[in-house]
């Protein structure tokens, strides 16, 4: 008797743990969805108007946070994230299939002097401006230049194959 | 109710250690509520299974139940908080689960042996939600120290005045610092009242 109510409460307590794992799984799956669309909206406003479909995905590639491959002028988009010392920079780049920043639009620029040069030498690269002036914080943010920089390259070539 | 020997014991010592990460990855006050909040959730989620749940099952399944109420607390707090703002979840979602294993969760979690517990189980209870509010007054104090202002809006943009204070290193400055002061005034406190 006493083992037969051992063996319900085991299956009861089973089910309600398979239940529960499948509605958070569900609402796993319907908020990401959600939030791609947000994504999506964020970002095709600060981009502005243009052909471009919303359909960004999210890849957290490095600093790369989410892309954008469909567009009629063979353009892909890159929301890309960096965070250094305590502040944060959020901007979108489109590149070319030459891998070549073609425009950045910084969305978001919070912390210190270090992202505000990161940031330049992103929007220099996208201006097609040669990089004339120096600063003493390039040392600094190079390699994270370099670094997002060949992220987005590798990205663009991964897209192409 | 506690003098500084309780409330320094080897016990919450731990707890407070368990809590520690979230103090770090705190580093402005949108941070401190989303891991505030995540915490009391995950932390009431598993002390109500723990009570709820009924006698007939075993204490071993009872406290496994808890935990795992305490998982999907976080999972559902981390759905919710990825629906509210795609961005601050993705600087917080390889944090967020941290709740569910935490010393005052697990804590929780342990089902009471008989009813003269119930007091132990409050204290345990008010100490918990003491250590939700610890991390929420951190991530506000870290935020004001680097930007020497406060706002909820994290669109806005601020220049870093302290930005020491925002990175990891600077949490733990901090920590050591309110380490020594609360040693400071329990001593000076045992000295008064030996």
């Amino acid at each position: 008797m006493k083992s037969a109510e051992s063996l319900k409460t085991k299956i009861i307590t089973i089910t309600v743990i398979i239940l529960f794992s499948g509605l958070c799984a569900f609402y796993a799956y319907y908020t990401s969805v959600q939030a791609e669309l947000l994504l999506a909206k964020l970002c095709d406003e600060a981009l502005g108007p243009s052909s471009r479909q919303s359909s960004w995905k999210v890849i957290r590639d490095g600093p790369v946070l989410a892309s954008n491959f469909a567009d009629a002028k063979d353009l892909s988009a890159y929301l890309i994230v960096i965070k250094q010392s305590g502040g944060e920079y959020r901007a979108i780049v489109e590149m070319d299939k030459y891998g070549k920043i073609k425009k950045s639009k910084t969305i978001f620029l919070n912390g210190t002097i270090l992202l505000k040069r990161l940031a330049t030498l992103i929007d220099k690269q996208a201006q097609d401006k040669q990089l004339t002036d120096s600063s003493v914080l390039d040392p600094i943010v190079i390699s994270t230049f370099n670094k997002t920089i060949n992220t987005l390259v590798r990205l663009e070539q991964t897209k192409e194959k | 109710m506690n003098d500084s020997s309780t409330l320094i014991s080897k016990e919450n010592l731990s707890s407070f250690l368990s809590v520690l990460p979230f103090l770090v990855f705190a580093d402005n006050m949108q941070k401190g509520l989303v891991f505030s909040l995540v915490f009391v959730f995950a932390l009431s989620s598993a002390g109500l299974t723990s009570i709820l749940l009924p006698q007939s099952i075993d204490k071993n399944n009872r406290f496994w139940l808890s935990c795992f109420a305490a998982a999907a607390a976080s999972s559902i707090a981390a759905s919710t908080l990825r629906l509210l703002d795609p961005l601050l979840y993705e600087s917080c979602y390889t944090r967020i689960f941290l709740a569910s294993i935490t010393v005052p969760v697990l804590k929780m979690s342990v089902p009471l042996k008989n009813s003269y517990e119930t007091e132990k189980y409050i204290e345990k209870i008010l100490l918990a939600l003491a250590y939700g509010l610890l991390i929420l007054i951190f991530g506000v104090f870290r935020e004001f120290l680097a930007y020497c202002s406060l706002s909820t809006d994290s669109t806005l943009p601020k220049i870093m005045v302290f930005p020491m204070a925002g990175e990891a290193s600077g949490a733990f400055i901090l920590l050591g610092l309110a380490a020594a002061f609360v040693k400071a005034v329990f001593l000076k406190n045992k000295r008064i009242n030996p």
